[in-house]
């Protein structure tokens, strides 16, 4: 999609919740995207590293300001009540999309006034398929504490275990796929000798806009390391705490080291969740698994260099990223 | 109350669940008095929760000049009382654990008191309420031993000094007695003497003052 953004095939973008200069791989081909829109709304309900380069940032809810339903990892439909209202003018992310509609003439597609007319249609929608919704009611999850789809009728049980009988092909059966291993679309070569991978920490979550902003979380963890094993860093003279330049073909960023014997050391570790320049995804590769379409997070060829002193980005606020400015003060 | 804890260190998977749902407690909102540390990050990803152990004898009431720390009833060491207490911080460097930290802005030591108003009812405790692993769980003796190969220690030493606790470590050794050593490795080996060294100073301390911290 951003690559045809690219190409001017796609010349507007509406994103809901979605920071995608954090979390997306080469963020710098990303920001060229973006900045190459005719027109870019984005919905969110704080302000993102993404939500910059929009023409128009329209202030939505987090989930605890609007009521709904999900489904959990386990299956389990759950139903989340409204703790608190939206502030200011900031509104449901369901309501704005309605509202757009019916600007754009076409609000009989969209005729709901509340949540809980959505849900019903899922119900009619998913009836007699796969993911059945239709014995599931608001009331039966508050009563059941969540109930498992499959639930295809109001005296189903729901379905806490799938495929305990059959599954879903014709004979009942499932069915083993022996997959080739390919490895990653760029390897490590003499230029780029390491695997670069990228993830999580416990403290942040997704890409941070929340949790950047909660004081104790950040005092945790502030900013995005590279762990590197011992090894590695005895041979490039590198000492825990020092800032070293990681480069891959798509960018480059400055990260302290973090030494670890946790770390193969053919392999270098940065978690995520930070933008601009403390974005591991300045690196990444955007790749695509053939059929997944996930994106190669996990795997790129990189380097690290040396760095001299004064090749240290200023320290201080500017240091450490635009959204941590924004970070609470105080409690 | 029959209940107690056991952390089980090795069930640890560094989630901080357990810190998050103490900071929710309205008493010291915002702040967490369980701590969940990595062991040797530059070693291994292992975590362990630090709570109060809740000592027989606990240092941290014996150096308390203004007698506002209180071991209950029920074997539970309560934070220090709000209106005794003097700020010295005696409790904060005594205490063999590193147990409590003293929060000036709000004046308040911050001990866990295993969620007394909670666990004398029967409640698990904030932290074992969410621990998802059970490196936290709080029940009785019969109820938690069985379901672990583990083994229960509840008695430490610090040198010459064995403290016994009510919150018990399982531990995956033979040993029983936690040893900690002169430079602060944990090594839960087995004094291999069998005895004591000269009398610890808690032990003359808890003789020659005969004063017992019971409400
Ligand atoms: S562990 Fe520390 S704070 Fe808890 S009772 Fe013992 S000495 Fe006091
Ligand atoms: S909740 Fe349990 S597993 Fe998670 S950090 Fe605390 S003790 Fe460890």
């Amino acid at each position: 999609m951003f690559q045809k953004m690219r190409e001017g095939e796609i010349r507007g973008l509406m994103s809901v919740c979605n920071n995608v200069m954090v979390s997306l791989p080469d963020t710098n081909k990303v920001r060229e995207s973006l900045e190459g829109l005719d027109f870019y709304v984005c919905i969110d309900f704080f302000m993102s590293e993404s939500a910059r380069y929009a023409d128009v940032v329209l202030p939505g809810t987090a989930w605890s300001e609007d009521e709904g339903v999900t489904t959990n990892g386990e299956g389990r439909v759950l139903k989340i009540n409204k703790a608190s209202e939206p502030p200011g003018e900031a509104k449901p992310d369901w309501w704005i999309v309605q509202q757009l509609a019916k600007r754009l003439g076409r609000e009989k597609f969209f005729p709901y006034t509340s949540t809980r007319e959505m849900f019903e249609e899922l119900r009619e929608a998913s009836r007699g398929g796969t993911a059945d919704y239709g014995g599931i009611s608001w009331e039966r999850i508050e009563r059941e504490n969540g109930v498992f789809w499959p639930c295809p009728t109001d005296d189903h049980p729901g379905t806490p275990r799938l495929f305990e009988e059959r599954f879903y092909h014709p004979d009942g059966r499932a069915k083993f796929h022996a997959i080739e291993y390919k490895g990653a679309a760029e390897k490590p070569d003499g230029e780029y000798p390491l695997i670069l991978t990228s993830g999580r920490v416990v403290f942040q979550y997704l890409s941070g806009n929340q949790t950047r902003r909660i004081k104790f979380l950040v005092d945790q963890c502030p900013e995005p390391y590279v762990e590197i094993h011992p090894d590695t860093a005895r041979e490039m003279q590198i000492r825990d705490g020092e800032r070293v330049k990681v480069l891959s073909r798509r960018g480059d960023g400055i990260f302290p080291a973090l030494i670890v014997k946790t770390i193969r050391p053919d392999t270098i570790f940065i978690p995520y969740h930070w933008g601009e320049q403390l974005a591991v995804n300045q690196l990444t590769n955007p790749a695509l698994d053939p059929i997944s379409k996930i994106p190669e997070f996990k795997a790129c060829a990189a380097r690290i260099e040396k760095i001299h002193s004064r090749e240290l980005p200023i320290l201080g606020q500017g240091r450490q990223g635009v959204s941590q400015n924004e970070v609470q003060k105080g409690k | 109350m029959k209940e107690t804890m056991f952390i089980d260190p090795q069930r640890c998977i560094g989630c901080r669940s357990c810190v998050a749902a103490c900071r929710e407690c309205s008493t010291h909102k915002g702040y967490s008095m369980i701590f969940v540390d990595y062991i040797d990050r530059h070693e291994t990803t292992a975590t362990m929760p630090t709570v109060c152990m809740h000592c027989d004898e606990p240092t941290c009431a014996l150096v308390c000049p203004a007698d506002a720390i209180k071991k209950n009833e029920d074997g539970v060491v309560m934070s220090a009382l709000e209106p005794r207490c003097l700020d010295c911080r005696n409790c904060v460097n005594a205490c063999p654990f590193g147990v409590p930290k003293y929060n000036s802005t709000m004046h308040l030591q911050m001990k866990c008191d295993m969620c007394y108003d909670r666990s004398s009812e029967g409640l698990k405790p904030m932290c074992a309420s969410v621990c998802p692993t059970g490196a936290i769980s709080f029940g009785t003796y019969e109820q938690i031993v069985p379901l672990r190969r583990t083994k229960p220690v509840n008695a430490h030493v610090f040198g010459n000094q064995v403290v016994e606790t009510k919150v018990y470590l399982m531990l995956p050794t033979d040993a029983d007695e936690v040893n900690v050593d002169g430079c602060g490795v944990f090594e839960g080996r087995v004094r291999s003497d069998g005895q004591k060294g000269e009398e610890s100073w808690l032990d003359t301390q808890v003789e020659e003052t005969g004063k017992n911290n019971e409400f």
